[in-house]
């Protein structure tokens, strides 16, 4: 008899349940913040607000990571005028011996690019990509001391007097910033903030001293790694050709038309901390998949427009400055979340552009095509994809 | 009339999808679109690359000669066959998109200064790859210049680096390569628009990929890069100050230089009239699309204030009479005038015409980032 009335109020539930439909994820609970209420220019900071009715969002460290890699760059852009130390390039990598300018980011002691850098691999192969990055610190740093000489095949120096080059037409400061993006931004967003154990945090208690949840916090943190704006992306209000995004959320919001959508990633990421707000972890997950393939695509994306631009350039500098950009996104590939590209493919599409004896000279259109048509065909982009930089 | 206007204002602040009523108009710039694209492809291009081809076969066919039977009268012939097929080249070179894009065609046809150090090594070593990106500085028409105009002074002084030299065998060799290259890429592009063209003519739209965008891309980097800079002012030194004489084109066959430069911007002129290949006819072209869309700057229209500027630059250019590479040196200051003609078009083409198709540059390479 009881058996009975349970099989009756399960069936009764399921029919209940089917005739829901989409609403099985919005449970009877009201949106805190409503979806419908998320437009691509709904301010990030403004819309999650604690009790305390301030803003729960806070990625200060992230932005300090930034403002790490930004000075690490631009060091790295004097070397066309002045010999570039690779030690100062590994203390800035790891944070010793003060080296930056800004008095605030040498007082961020915690903060290192370093633990950053393929924070989501094992150990080991973590370990082998810090390595990677320490040798093209040493590399720039070797390339610099022939900054007063024209580069060509065999002989380090500048081409186009702006783009410093080893003997190989490498270009290594865009190795490393670009590769930073992937190994640094990139993996952080789509592996570790927005991968499972962060993802699994507390979303009940209020952290101890702030006004927002371990898992609010954590998203906030992956969306500081995209931009450091309260909406994405952002233009200049003094100069509406500019864009006020940086590093990869510069480029993302690059790729856009046909290619991609930088306001889809926005959304993404706004639902998705609204999602949890709501506590509703359905609507989370598919931002997180949002979010996670439209990254891996955009830089997908730019690297082939890279390789496509080669064809275009109109100097061997211009030529090798936009392959060594490229370099740095194939690369950069591999952080992807369950990356198409992943570090065994990246890695033999490197060595298919960079293994010859002479480099970048060495190569011919041949080569570039068979490593652009491999992305591209991988993740389903079109092979003469070229976006606006 | 500020109430009419505020009126007005509010109306299309009321009703945004009043764009909308566009349609009609869209369907008529992309009908413009397809037959300004199938006069360009048709009536351009395809005859373009089939004459390049032809010019550049006789070109093979004078190499085969020379380098069967070195002496001055083949060299002669080959000098001339160069002379006519570098000249051909001022016509084709600014359609580099698509099908020449893909293929790298200018890389292989004419990046100058040539590099002689390294046609000569390459010559003494034997063992080269005109492919790689290494390679763009030592063939096409400029090593091409250097091995039939540059080696000594007289032609008979010439033909002995054919016979007489050490090196004759691999030179000559150097040479048949260098111009097997051409005719091979040249090839490529013109075979590839066979099937290409419809692809072409299909892409209507104003997109990033569209033909309209990738077409004016291509003409505006070569008029800009190639054209400008290329030929007048990096030998003039137009940005450094310092005169570079041996950055001009045809460095080795001066009394050309001035012939390929003019032979490209009429050839741009043209073809932003919309004129075909032999100038017989006259299509849509990008004037014309220009002109419909209306834009205009004072009282008159943009599309006639280029054709003026340009026209402008080419009386200036036939005013030069000295070769290019002596003027830069001993009449400067002409130079830079013709430079200044040339660059007035420059941002006509690149903002003004750009903006009014509402398609944008792709090109800036160098962003520095």
């Amino acid at each position: 008899m009881q058996q009975k009335l349970l099989l009756a109020i399960g069936i009764t539930a399921t029919l209940f349940a089917s005739c829901k439909k989409d609403d099985d994820n919005n449970p009877i609970i009201a949106q805190k913040v409503p979806y419908t209420s998320l437009t691509p220019t709904t301010s990030y900071f403004n819309t999650f607000r604690g009790a305390d009715s301030n803003t729960t969002v806070d990625f200060s460290g992230q932005t300090t990571r930034i403002s790490m890699l930004a000075e690490m760059d631009a060091y790295m852009k004097t070397g066309i005028n002045s010999e570039v130390k690779a030690a100062q390039l590994k203390d800035m990598f790891v944070h010793q011996n003060s080296p930056f300018n800004a008095a605030a980011l040498n007082a961020a002691s915690d903060k290192t690019i370093a633990s950053k850098t393929a924070a989501s691999f094992s150990t080991v192969d973590a370990n082998a990509e810090r390595t990677r990055f320490n040798s093209w610190f040493d590399a720039i740093a070797g390339a610099s001391l022939s900054n007063n000489q024209t580069a060509a095949m065999g002989n380090a120096g500048l081409l186009d007097g702006k783009y410093l080059v080893d003997a190989k037409g490498f270009e290594y400061g865009q190795f490393i910033q670009k590769g930073l993006m992937g190994a640094m931004m990139l993996d952080q967003i789509s592996n570790v903030y927005l991968g499972n154990e962060k993802m699994s945090a507390d979303n009940k208690a209020i952290v101890s001293g702030k006004n927002y949840t371990q898992m609010e916090h954590h998203w906030d943190e992956a969306y500081g790694y995209l931009t450091k704006n309260d909406y994405f992306p952002k233009k200049d209000r003094n100069d509406a050709t500019k864009w006020l995004e940086s590093y990869l959320g510069n480029y993302v919001r690059q790729v856009n038309g046909v290619y991609g959508d930088p306001a889809a990633v926005y959304m993404a990421f706004l639902k998705g901390r609204a999602a949890i707000v709501n506590s509703d972890m359905t609507t989370r997950n598919e931002q997180i998949s949002i979010i996670r393939q439209s990254l891996e695509k955009a830089v997908a994306t730019i690297g082939i427009s890279y390789l496509n631009k080669t064809k275009t350039a109109t100097s061997d500098g211009a030529r090798f400055h936009s392959l060594s950009e490229g370099v740095g996104f194939i690369y950069s590939l591999r952080f992807a979340h369950d990356a198409k590209i992943n570090k065994t493919l990246s890695d033999e599409l490197l060595n298919m552009l960079m293994n010859k004896p002479n480099g970048f000279w060495d190569l011919t259109n041949a080569d570039i095509d068979a490593v652009r048509n491999q992305i591209a065909d991988a993740l389903g982009i079109n092979r003469e994809a070229v976006v606006n930089h | 009339m500020k109430k009419l206007l505020l009126a007005f204002g509010m109306i299309t602040v009321l009703f945004p999808a009043c764009t909308k009523k566009d349609n009609g108009n869209n369907d008529n710039n992309d009908l413009n679109r397809k037959n300004m694209l199938s006069n360009y492809a048709e009536n351009y291009v395809i005859p373009a690359y089939a004459n390049m081809l032809g010019k550049l076969t006789e070109l093979k066919t004078k190499t085969e000669s020379f380098t069967a039977t070195p002496n001055e009268a083949n060299l002669d012939a080959l000098q001339q066959s160069w002379r006519e097929a570098y000249t051909i080249w001022q016509r084709t070179e600014m359609l580099e998109f698509d099908p020449a894009e893909d293929a790298s065609l200018r890389m292989y046809m004419n990046i100058y200064p040539v590099s002689v150090t390294k046609v000569n090594s390459n010559i003494a070593s034997g063992t080269y790859n005109l492919e790689a990106f290494g390679s763009t500085d030592v063939q096409g028409f400029p090593a091409l210049d250097f091995l039939l105009n540059g080696l000594a002074a007289t032609n008979a002084d010439i033909v002995g680096f054919y016979i007489t030299d050490p090196l004759a065998q691999n030179r000559k060799k150097y040479l048949q390569d260098v111009v097997n290259k051409m005719v091979e890429k040249t090839q490529t592009v013109n075979n590839a628009w066979a099937s290409y063209k419809t692809t072409f003519t299909d892409r209507t739209g104003t997109d990033v990929n569209s033909s309209l965008s990738k077409m004016v891309n291509a003409y505006v980097l070569y008029y800009e890069r190639y054209l400008r800079s290329g030929k007048i002012g990096l030998p003039a030194g137009a940005m450094t100050g310092n005169a570079l004489p041996q950055l001009t084109e045809a460095y080795y066959t001066p009394s050309l230089s001035n012939e390929l430069a003019k032979t490209a911007l009429n050839a741009v002129s043209n073809f932003y009239e919309g004129k075909s290949y032999d100038g017989a006819t006259d299509g849509a072209g990008i004037k014309d699309y220009l002109a419909s869309i209306g834009t205009m700057d004072k009282d008159k229209l943009m599309s006639d204030i280029i054709s003026d500027e340009m026209n402008e630059a080419i009386t200036a250019l036939n005013n030069l009479n000295t070769p290019i590479k002596e003027a830069v040196v001993n009449n400067r200051p002409a130079v830079l005038g013709l430079y200044d003609q040339l660059q007035d078009v420059v941002p006509l083409l690149k903002v003004d015409m750009v903006s009014a198709f509402g398609i944008s540059i792709t090109y800036v390479d160098n962003d520095g980032d």
